[in-house]
């Protein structure tokens, strides 16, 4: 008689993945609560329902899960566990578990607060399906350990962690390895950690993240959201060089144009004879077809959205979900069963709409103009935004 | 006329707590009082009672001094509070002011001419077709403030008048701003935090925040009809940049909402 013998961790993913698969048209489990301590926290579900999180309640895909003055470790189906301190919000936008690895994914926000992620060993999800979302930045993961603390303005503090078995100076001074490296991108560029306890700061979407700097005298149990109240020294540094370095590379802050009389260029003729000339070698013919695919996608869209209108799903007209490229806003679909703008530059500025309601919103902006935003059907909530 | 005038003064002041409300109504509690550490109740129940700063209400209550914790709880209808308030000292003073019933009129000025700095201060009005006219810090500075404000009713209505540009005043589908008087709360004063829970139809309120930075407003409305004004006017140079927070949630079928951030 055949007998299989597992050990208990194998056991437990096992377990959860045959409820998964065994459920596979129901609301599936991805995970679970398997550490808590502290005043237990919420997960609130896609359809409204709110659940205390205690102690081995499952976690499905599209949950948010919210600590209080507690804090919790979620375990998924591929061995990926996070674990999140006091007040800590993350939002589970999308898990997908297929026995096909390359078609199993994972996307999460982490809002606020502070997070650890530390990867599944069993390489259930390919690190390239993984995407972690902060307010201000993109996180790539190629095999990884590592924490976000995230303050209400949105700024994201990305700490790389070291192996489990090497978490203290002395350890990393012999010679510990760092758990793998992650990229932190947004609109103004990528940074790659690579080192052990190597972190950046990213204050915005639009700006680039830090330098990376290396935390020294620190151990995992210091990384919590103290660090919103008091940043660590080596990120204060960074984040003086950085502006520094924005004053003096010849960026934006030290154009000066009354330095120069661009009437005076003497190419100024040439050029603007050689702009007016017109040859066939100007005809781009490609552009005809990406016209053509370009109206292909667009009517796709707006089948996508009206199938999704008639399902009753939220949709923004001619506008998709997360970040808009004309005013810098990230629209989540759901957050705490609202439709959640945010745009975080000098000013930090959110709304939350309960979902399923119309509305439209126009925002002012000084440098980036006027825009508009249409919510559902736009008859309704009426909202203007001004940043002057 | 003076009733409290000792430092460390402990006063519970029951007016009005009857069984039949017929007996509580038109009290009337007037004060003066200045010194630190003084701990103030005043509930009044019944309709038609009035805490003021003489018989006639044409003066304000008195209230000066540090480390003040003041609870004023007026349940019934058709009650007046006129109160100005200064808050100096040392200390920090909490301030909680309850209004349980409709057709109140809440008129208080903190920091009126002395600062209001680290106070902490609920409003919580739960009735319908109340006046309030909130000022705080607009002589004086108000930095740290935590002001709370819970609506629970229609119709409430805000004293403090200024004027918004940029608010929704023509339908949709064309150019929809422009000004709009409206009435609210004005504070003048740095590293403010406001949190507004509002459940109700037809509330109007504006805000405006106006300082150096640090400012943050969380505002939570529920109910149709309303109309809502929050404005942050940081009115002085930040290095790198004066920064200010909104976070608004809606959940109404057509309120009117406009933010204006100024840095």
């Amino acid at each position: 008689m055949l007998q299989l013998v597992l050990n208990k961790p194998t056991k437990f993913v096992v377990a959860v993945l045959l409820i998964a698969i065994g459920n596979s048209y129901a609301a599936e489990p991805i995970g679970g609560v398997f550490e808590q301590s502290g005043k237990p926290g919420s997960i609130v579900r896609t359809t409204g329902e709110e659940l205390t999180a205690q102690l081995d309640t499952d976690v499905q895909s599209y949950d948010n899960v919210e600590t209080e003055n507690g804090r919790l470790k979620i375990k998924f189906v591929d061995d990926t566990q996070i674990s999140l301190t006091e007040h800590t919000l993350i939002e589970i936008t999308e898990y997908v578990y297929d026995p096909n690895p390359s078609k199993s994914k994972m996307a999460m926000n982490f809002v606020s607060g502070t997070a650890r992620f530390a990867t599944g060993g069993l390489g259930l999800v390919p690190k390239e399906n993984i995407q972690i979302q902060t307010p201000t930045a993109s996180i790539g993961i190629r095999g990884t350990d590592f924490t976000t603390t995230v303050d209400e303005l949105g700024r994201s503090l990305v700490i790389l962690l070291p192996d489990t078995n090497c978490n203290d100076k002395i350890k990393l001074e012999e010679g510990c390895r760092p758990s793998g490296s992650i990229t932190v991108t947004n609109a103004g560029g990528t940074v790659t950690l690579e080192e052990a306890f190597q972190a950046v700061m990213v204050s915005t979407f639009e700006q680039s993240p830090t330098q990376p700097v290396t935390l020294v005298d620190l151990d995992l149990n210091q990384i919590d959201n103290m660090f919103i109240v008091s940043k660590p020294e080596e990120i204060v540094k960074a984040e003086e060089d950085q502006q520094e370095t924005l004053k003096g590379d010849g960026g934006l802050l030290d154009f000066d144009g009354l330095d120069k009389d661009f009437l005076e260029s003497e190419d100024l003729g040439k050029a603007a004879e050689r702009e007016l000339e017109f040859t066939e070698l100007d005809i781009n013919f490609l552009d005809v077809d990406f016209l053509r695919d370009l109206l292909e996608i667009m009517e796709e869209a707006d089948a996508l959205g009206e199938q999704e209108e008639s399902t009753g799903s939220d949709r923004l007209v001619d506008r998709g979900f997360g970040v808009q490229g004309d005013n810098q806003f990230n629209i989540l679909p759901d957050v705490d069963g609202k439709v959640f703008f945010l745009r975080v530059g000098t000013n930090y500025t959110s709304l939350k709409i309960k979902k399923g309601s119309a509305g439209i919103i126009e925002v002012r902006d000084k440098d980036l103009g006027d825009t508009v935003m249409c919510l559902n059907n736009c008859e309704g909530i009426r909202i203007t935004i001004t940043q002057q | 006329m003076k009733i409290f005038k000792n430092l460390a003064v402990s006063v519970f002041a029951l007016i009005g707590l009857m069984s039949y409300p017929i007996l509580a109504d038109d009290n009337e509690v007037l004060l003066d009082q200045d010194g630190d550490n003084l701990v103030l109740t005043i509930l009044q129940a019944g309709t038609g009672n009035t805490v003021s700063g003489d018989a006639t209400e044409s003066s304000d209550l008195l209230l000066s001094g540090g480390s003040i914790i003041l609870d004023l709880i007026q349940d019934g209808d058709n009650n007046d509070f006129f109160g100005s308030i200064v808050l100096d000292g040392s200390g920090s003073s909490v301030l909680d002011f309850y209004n349980l019933g409709s057709g109140n009129i809440f008129d208080i000025d903190a920091g009126s001419t002395g600062s209001a700095d680290y106070a902490d201060m609920l409003s919580s009005i739960q009735g319908d077709g109340n006046i309030f006219d909130i000022g705080i810090g607009e002589s004086a500075s108000a930095e740290y403030l935590n002001f709370d404000l819970v609506i629970l009713g229609s119709r409430n209505d805000f004293d403090t008048s200024f004027t918004n540009s940029n608010v929704w005043t023509a339908g949709v589908g064309t150019n929809n701003t422009g000004t709009s008087t409206m009435v609210g709360i004005l504070v003048d004063a740095d590293n403010v935090v406001w949190n507004f829970d509002i459940t109700g139809d037809d509330n109007a309120l504006a805000t405006s925040q106006s300082g150096n930075s640090g400012a943050s407003l969380t505002a939570d409305i529920d109910g149709s009809d309303g109309d809502f004004q929050f404005t942050q006017n940081m009115t002085t140079t930040c290095t790198p940049a004066c920064t200010g927070t909104i976070n608004v949630e809606i959940d109404s079928e057509n309120a009117s909402v406009s933010i204006k951030q100024t840095d």
